[in-house]
């Protein structure tokens, strides 16, 4: 009564596949399993909300640096957040992103594609657990600053830095933007072995027991060619986030890529306000599930994040006593 | 070219790393899903004991600093959940056979759509009597997992994959043929 399949299993196990209107969605389980977790878990929820927004931070100065095979970063979400001229960034250009083209860029990032090869010069290393500021000032080599009104920190640590250069390999480039619907004659051929050196300044996060964390660094330096257009590229990464080419080319002319951090927002994550931070530009982010807010800012040469479970006014409030 | 191993996205994952999840589900979802439905048979229940899996994978602690199978592991969660609701559902199964809607053809006659349906209620009543480990290893070679995945994820030595297979099978044939009878019975 049963015979084989070509694998030697009874071939009537076969019926029991998932026919095609019952296929995986995995998308679409994604969105379902992000509103599942959070729904059960609780109180971990403000910790991973904080935590997306360290690694938002980190992601920016990682990306920017270019050193995907390094630190094993996807290759899409480097180009597609931050492959961008960046020098020093003085204020930022938030970009809603929809769930749906974060799935596909995901997507695309486990495809492995690399957007060319990657020369570090300067060594990550594991996070630093320091004992008081002047700790954290002589491992980070910057002034600490903190925020006297909340207490001494009950943590703090110091993320060291790290430099290196990537040669773009622009097919690879061409390759994953046109799988992200970006044309990817956008990107100019003057990308193609371009070399595009960045340092990344070490961080320093500190942490208090009702979960608010406030983490500062140097902006990270970014250098190009003269030859290379930065707004063409960056009007590939809008387009790669999901702006139309019309609007991702208007936009691309509008910024400053010599000084604009592109931050990607999903809009299943936070939504997002600009505001002012001691006469400087920055976001406030709210998580849309309610986990707490976030505001990122820089002053002088360096960024700063402040997250929490406190409303956004008195984040700014704390921001504005920081010391 | 180069791929994040699940090893170095579970290490992220630990430390918070929201991203790295992410590309661990959607690596692993299409497979887990695959091996769920074959064992309830209803996209609903797949979905639901793969959110599961998921959750549970998420919550793991895993060891810092070691290699991590996390097909194996996802495989045996997902076995686990698919295996204990079958069997649940087999307790429940004769007063309400209406537990079994798996999509049809539409190209088939009614007669045929029904008998497809007792072909696959028979195949699952048979699964639901052999062991745990025969059924994880026939429905992952059935969706094309190979012989090494497969000692990996059962644990078992690689030279011992296709004997063991072999045996599952004819267990399988032996349930089959009883279940199909008693199918047969009961129109």
């Amino acid at each position: 009564m049963s015979r084989h399949d070509r694998n030697g299993i009874p071939e009537e196990l076969a019926l029991l596949a998932p026919e095609e209107d019952n296929g995986p969605q995995a998308a679409a389980a994604w969105a379902a399993f992000q509103a599942r977790r959070a729904e059960k878990q609780g109180s971990l929820s403000l910790w991973r909300f904080t935590a997306m927004f360290n690694r938002k931070i980190a992601s920016v100065a990682i990306a920017v640096l270019m050193l995907v095979a390094a630190f094993s970063f996807p290759p899409v979400r480097a180009a597609a957040s931050d492959f961008l001229g960046l020098f020093r960034v003085q204020k930022f250009a938030p970009i809603s992103v929809s769930p749906e083209q974060m799935a596909l860029l995901q997507e695309i990032a486990a495809q492995g594609l690399h957007p060319g090869e990657l020369v570090r010069t300067g060594q990550p290393g594991e996070a630093q657990v320091v004992g008081s500021a002047a700790e954290a000032e002589e491992a980070a080599g910057f002034t600490v600053r903190t925020i006297p009104s909340l207490g001494a920190p009950q943590s703090m640590s110091v993320e060291p830095g790290g430099s290196g250069t990537l040669v773009v390999d622009l097919e690879q480039l061409r390759a994953m933007m046109g799988m992200a619907g970006v044309d990817p004659s956008v990107l100019p051929m003057s990308l193609a072995g371009a070399e595009i050196s960045v340092v990344l300044y070490p961080a320093v996060q500190q942490g208090w027991a009702d979960g608010t964390t406030f983490v500062q660094m140097p902006s990270p330096e970014v250098d190009y060619p003269d030859e290379v257009d930065a707004a063409a590229i960056g009007e590939a990464v809008l387009q790669a986030l999901g702006m139309s080419p019309a609007e991702a080319q208007r936009l691309s002319r509008a910024i400053d890529w010599t000084n604009t951090l592109v931050l990607p927002i999903p809009t299943n994550i936070a939504s997002f306000t600009e505001v002012t931070v001691g006469g400087n530009s920055g976001l406030a982010l709210t998580s849309v599930e309610g986990h707490g807010n976030a505001i990122v800012w820089q002053g002088g040469d360096t960024l700063y994040m402040l997250t929490g479970s406190a409303s956004t006014e008195e984040l700014l409030a704390l921001a504005d006593r920081m010391e | 070219m180069l791929t994040m191993s699940d090893s170095l996205l579970l290490a992220r994952v630990q430390e918070g790393d929201e991203y790295s999840f992410s590309l661990l589900f959607h690596r692993h979802y299409d497979r887990v899903y695959g091996l769920l439905y074959r064992l309830v048979g209803t996209r609903a229940e797949a979905e639901d004991l793969a959110q599961d899996v998921f959750l549970k994978l998420y919550r793991q602690r895993f060891a810092a600093g070691r290699e991590h199978n996390v097909s194996a592991w996802l495989y045996r969660v997902a076995t686990n959940a698919g295996y204990n609701a079958l069997r649940s559902r087999q307790r429940r199964w004769r007063r309400d056979t209406a537990l079994l809607p798996d999509a049809t053809d539409a190209a088939m006659t009614p007669a045929e759509a029904a008998a497809q349906a007792e072909t696959r209620a028979a195949v699952r009543a048979a699964l639901a009597q052999l062991p745990r480990r025969d059924v994880e290893m026939l429905l992952l070679r059935q969706m094309g997992v190979s012989y090494e995945e497969l000692a990996s994820t059962c644990d078992v030595a690689p030279g011992s994959v296709g004997t063991m297979l072999r045996r599952a099978g004819e267990a399988f044939r032996e349930a089959f043929r009883e279940a199909y009878e008693r199918e047969e019975r009961g129109r």
